[in-house]
């Protein structure tokens, strides 16, 4: 059986609403490690998607006063959790979004259920086993 | 603006052999936590970058037999300690990279000092660490 979208993606994501401001966005992703944050409407649904490119694209930007519908990139697809991964890597590919927001279509909203994004590509790809680690993290121990 | 890419840069960075495999590549990627990997040749001289985004783009080859010589990056984004830190993120968001090679003064120098992360500018956004004096 092929892995899905769902077996490799992030379960929730960080959301912010369109009026925050630039900082707040900012210290959302240092506080929680993540890499992007989600835009969403008031009703929770997906508007728009912030990542590290828009953030930078604005440094020298006032950050307290511009706010998160002012820098986000619009958000219009819907990647289905069920997709298979290599449908999901397609459309990376050919749009080069590299992080793709999913939305469970079965709830009739565009609510944000995951994300997939190009490291947790890199990590199915890589095929590392169980206990695979310590060879590559013990002094001298890498193959 | 006085600030520097001296003064947000991690010293030092993770490096691969060109002659690597992207399966291993990908591997050290991924027990290190990193989104990055600098090649470098037998002469520890910089060829380039492997991103996370360049290994997805190899998704349908043979990741056993292809060489991250085959898929780097151009060894151009780089940057040096004393480029104002303006110039650096412009580079970085013109071309949509996360990270930029630090290499030392001449930029024609090929020895890798550090690596400047987008992680790290956005972490000054949100400290209000881009007045001048840090």
């Amino acid at each position: 059986m092929s892995v899905r979208v769902c077996d490799i993606m992030h379960k929730g994501v960080i959301t912010c609403s369109s009026k925050e401001s630039l900082r707040n966005v900012a210290a959302m992703l240092d506080d929680n490690q993540f890499r992007s944050v989600v835009v969403v409407n008031e009703n929770g649904e997906v508007w728009g998607l912030i990542t590290y490119m828009e953030l930078l694209a604005h440094y020298r930007d006032d950050v307290d006063t511009v706010e998160a519908s002012q820098i986000m990139r619009p958000y219009r697809m819907e990647v289905d959790p069920q997709w298979p991964v290599e449908k999901a890597i397609e459309l990376m590919k050919k749009l080069k979004h590299y992080h793709l927001i999913i939305v469970d279509p079965h709830v009739g909203t565009r609510w944000p259920v995951g994300m997939l994004t190009s490291f947790d590509i890199v990590q199915y790809m890589a095929h590392l086993e169980p206990g695979h680690h310590e060879s590559f993290l013990r002094l001298g121990g890498a193959k | 603006m006085a600030e520097l890419v001296k003064h947000l840069m991690r010293r030092g960075a993770m490096t691969c052999n060109e002659e690597m495999s992207v399966r291993s590549v990908a591997q050290i990627m991924v027990v290190n936590r990193l989104r990055y990997c600098v090649v470098i040749n037998k002469k520890c001289e910089v060829q380039g970058m492997i991103s996370a985004d360049s290994i997805l783009r190899a998704y349908d080859k043979d990741l056993d037999a292809v060489r991250a010589k085959d898929i780097l990056q151009s060894h151009s984004f780089t940057t040096t300690p004393a480029t104002p830190l303006p110039a650096a993120i412009a580079l970085m968001t013109k071309n949509r990279r996360e990270h930029l090679i630090v290499v030392g003064d001449p930029p024609t120098n090929r020895s890798v000092l550090g690596i400047l992360d987008a992680k790290d500018i956005v972490r000054s956004i949100a400290r209000d660490e881009k007045s001048e004096g840090r």
